[in-house]
């Protein structure tokens, strides 16, 4: 190490006690892993001791939606235990734990019957255990906030321990009856928020190691690009630069990018470094393309498409004069979670250890090994907080970067991305233009066209693919729930010229976005009123790939009677829009104000969501608020131009998100029925999307095309 | 190297780091104090906000020479500060946080925001909180749990 370390290590050590509980906490962090001292693990996600907290595994990654409180919710409620008696133990990505993809907004979904069974399964051995304790029936006792009680006597959990490791557990043990929930669907207050704000909670980007290094990258403009050649003389003269050396490019389903890598003592150094790399880069196939010509390009691809995906009677058979027939364009989107990507990695003879806030640590773990050429066993990954996801952290590409510089250089690695890097170079979301197509019989809709055309997520998996996945277009497209005798979804070829992924709520957002705007004009030039058209277009008893009609007809009034639209709508600048996804139903409703858009106001937005049973009530409200954010920040800015097949956009000042004094009122009504739990942290922007834009259409008295309104 | 001295959280503190570099990395890669985030690196997002003789600053953008003498405080240093013991409180009742990342940038700027100007109207505060970019969308639960703080104090009066 250098003087510069030494000296700061020197300083922080006088600061120890007052200052310090980042580091302290940061080295706890990484010391937990090792600690596994209890004294009863009757399963893989529970672990108690006599004093102290009961530790319950949450093994889905939390990147904001909640999800470690909600996980850990599922298990105590059937355990009879409350929350404040737990400590949260964030998984490492093994198969053990069930699958910890956290993506789909899934994480409640697939583990509501599953953790509350093993809630259930452990209060009945804390039952047992009680019996032979009062030598008497587990019938007799009864349990409450962990504590067995017999008669006039009680015993908590902690005290039963021997007893308790001694009985066996059943396999089935009965789940409450809803009507007894004590935590399930009531508001609680979420475990990790005293940690965070006093910044305590350890993301990936406060990861510390003993004797790490610190890593940049300077990466390929263009996503495909490979490198020529680099000189570093100068840059290796610089006080704290250790190492310059190059990555290559990584194929799928990596789909890391070719790269110049600066190791050193601190982030700053490595960031002040690469400035001064001179690099020239290899073209690639894209090099030319820029957001123009690939507009261009989904334009004829949209003329051409003529793929049929699905089809309903026969939407040829009418040649009426009455039809009306609208195109839409969204640009690609970055996700820019508040933490730019950053991952921690050690390479050894004995294998791998990553630290870093990853969706989906399974994914990691394989992908890891399988470059290392390694066992997976010898692969550990370690979740950390997530400073927000959306669907970029899934992407295995920044940590097998940290993996690749960590192997080099033989050392703990922090490579730590730039706000620059995460801009310019991410999995976007996908570029689109569609048609929709309808031929009207006085106010009826008898055929619907819908064309779609977008470069496909599965480029990631596959890199020749160039056609829509039906799964995505069943987000949105094939899924469309109107009742119309002819209909077709067609769709057609795109070349992808960047890397494409999963953003928050995926196809659904553009499939939603003019599926909503276009039905909305329909009314408009109808003269009905949009609420009263879109009900009239869904036809009860209907079910569309699972979805029932009837659900979002309930979804539809709820939201129309608690905003008052009825009482608002002549007077004020409204907005509607729906949309099913992630087995939930939501209705948006949006009042904006002014004459044009230099003085658009968004004054307030009201959603309606059916995500069947939840949670927690304040969690569902909260990603409904984030969504209305999130959908706000997409409409009003989210573009990602390119210009010779590199990313235009750099950072928070040209690929701009709403803040604080751009925000309206958000007020949520949720629906409350004994369906099983739906998804909660996508379903809301799809919805919200397209109801800003029918309400911005009323501020500007023109209907609206193209996204974003402010680019 | 020649030495930067300044007060840390009430604590004396001397250091030879380079004099360029921000203060940001300077907490947390040469002092280990990660509650301070970096979000964007050009005073952008307001996710490394900290003190300067208790005004709000972006510590991505401030060289460590330009705070010689002066003194910083850090959330971890903020703990006693009355003001953000308040706005700590209604944070967690509010349950304001999702990913919580940009969470400790926002109630250093809070705090020092309602203790400079403990009267502001409520479009005095959305624009005073405009500079932290929340991408998880918490704004609202911010704004509200910052009216809570305000109209407490109205109570005490």
């Amino acid at each position: 190490m250098s003087d510069l370390n030494l000296v700061s290590r020197r300083d922080f050590l006088r600061l120890t006690g007052i200052v310090s509980t980042g580091l302290i906490f940061g080295v706890n962090f990484i010391e937990s892993k090792a600690v596994t001292a209890s004294n009863f693990s009757p399963h893989l996600f529970l672990s108690f001791s006599e004093k102290g907290p009961i530790k319950i595994v949450c093994h889905r990654s939390e990147m904001g939606q909640g999800t470690r409180t909600a996980i850990v919710s599922l298990i105590a409620e059937e355990l009879d235990v409350d929350l404040d008696q737990i400590q949260i133990v964030q998984a490492q990505g093994d198969q053990k734990f069930g699958d910890q993809n956290t993506d789909g907004s899934k994480s409640i979904r697939a583990n509501w019957t599953r953790l509350r069974q093993v809630g259930a399964n452990v209060r009945s051995i804390f039952v047992k255990a009680a019996a032979l304790h009062f030598k008497c029936k587990p019938s007799e006792l009864k349990t409450s906030n962990g504590t067995v009680f017999y008669q006039k006597s009680k015993i908590e959990y902690g005290q039963l321990l021997d007893l308790a490791s001694k009985v066996s557990s059943p396999a089935n043990a009965e789940l409450k009856n809803p009507s007894d929930f004590k935590i399930l669907g009531k508001k609680q207050l979420l475990l990790d928020v005293p940690d965070m704000i006093s910044g305590k909670s350890i993301y990936g980007m406060d990861v510390r190691l003993e004797g790490m290094v610190y890593a940049a990258l300077k990466r390929s403009p263009n996503p495909f690009g490979s490198l020529k050649s680099f000189d570093s003389k100068e840059v290796r003269k610089i006080p704290g630069v250790l190492d310059v050396f190059s990555f290559e490019a990584v194929a799928y389903s990596i789909n890391s990018n070719a790269a110049v890598c600066v190791v050193g003592e601190s982030t700053h150094v490595c960031f002040e470094a690469l400035k001064r790399v001179k690099i020239e880069w290899e073209d690639a196939q894209f090099h030319s393309t820029d957001s123009k010509g690939f507009r261009a390009q989904l334009d004829s691809a949209l003329e051409a498409a003529d793929q049929v995906v699905s089809s309903k009677g026969s939407v040829s058979k009418f040649k009426t004069k009455d039809f009306i027939s609208k195109k839409y364009f969204t640009p690609f989107l970055a996700h820019s979670p508040m933490e730019p990507l950053v991952a921690t990695a050690r390479v050894s003879s004995k294998g791998c250890e990553v630290w870093a806030p990853v969706q989906d640590p399974q994914r990691i773990r394989k992908a890891v090994a399988s470059f290392l050429n390694i066992e997976e066993e010898k692969v550990t990954i370690n979740v950390t907080f997530l400073g927000g996801g959306f669907g970029r952290k899934s992407q295995p590409d920044f940590v097998l970067e940290a993996v690749q510089a960590a192997k080099k250089v033989q050392r703990p690695v922090k490579l730590v991305w730039q706000r620059e890097d995460e801009v310019k170079h991410g999995f976007y979301h996908a570029a689109c233009a569609q048609q929709l197509t309808a031929s009207l019989i006085d106010t009826k809709i008898q055929t619907w066209v819908h064309r779609s055309v977008f470069p496909t997520i599965m480029t990631v998996f596959n890199p020749a693919s160039t056609t829509p996945a039906s799964w995505e277009l069943g987000m949105g497209a094939t899924n469309n729930l109107y009742s119309v005798p002819n209909k077709q979804v067609l769709t057609g070829v795109v070349k992808s010229p960047v890397r494409i992924g999963w953003l928050r709520a995926v196809c659904n957002v553009f499939h939603a976005f003019a599926i909503n705007c276009f039905v909305d004009e329909i009314a408009q030039s109808l003269r009905q009123d949009p609420i009263e058209y879109h009900l009239s277009l869904l036809k009860s008893g209907d079910e569309v790939g699972g979805y029932s009609v009837d659900r979002m007809k309930t979804v539809i009034k709820k939201v129309r009677d608690f905003s008052e639209w009825n009482e608002r709508v002549s007077t004020q600048k409204l907005g509607f829009a729906c949309h099913h996804s992630f087995g939930s139903y939501v209705a948006a409703v949006v009042e904006a104000e002014g004459t044009k858009l230099e003085d658009l106001k968004i004054k307030k937005i009201q959603l309606t969501i059916d995500l069947g049973q939840y949670v927690n009530p304040d969690t569902v409200k909260a990603q409904m608020e984030g969504a209305a954010v999130f959908a706000m920040s997409a409409v009003y800015y989210g573009k990602i131009d390119l210009h010779e097949g590199a990313v235009v956009q750099n950072n928070f000042h040209d690929y701009q998100m709403v803040r604080a004094h751009e925000m309206p009122q958000i007020e949520v009504e949720i629906i409350d029925n004994a369906h099983p739990p739906a998804g909660c942290g996508e379903p809301g922007v799809p919805a919200v999307v397209p109801a800003l834009v029918n309400a911005v259409s009323r501020v500007i008295n023109k209907r609206i095309y193209e996204l974003p309104l402010m680019g | 190297m020649e030495k930067t001295s300044f007060t840390l959280n009430r604590e004396q503190l001397e250091l030879s780091v380079d004099k360029t570099t921000p203060l940001l990395w300077v907490l947390r890669d040469h002092l280990g104090l990660t509650g301070t985030k970096f979000g964007c690196g050009k005073g952008l997002c307001g996710a490394c906000t900290v003190h300067l003789n208790g005004v709000a600053i972006r510590s991505c953008s401030v060289a460590l020479g330009s705070i010689k003498d002066q003194k910083i405080t850090t959330i971890e240093g903020i703990g006693n500060h009355p003001k953000f013991q308040e706005l700590k409180r209604a944070w967690i009742e509010g349950n304001v946080p999702q990913c919580g990342y940009c969470q400790p940038g926002q109630l250093m700027n809070a705090t020092a925001l309602l203790t400079a100007s403990p009267d502001l109207d409520k479009e005095a505060v959305r624009f005073g909180m405009s500079g932290n970019i929340c991408r998880c969308g918490t704004y609202q639960r911010i704004l509200d749990a910052i009216e809570t703080v305000k109209n407490k104090e109205g109570n005490h009066e």
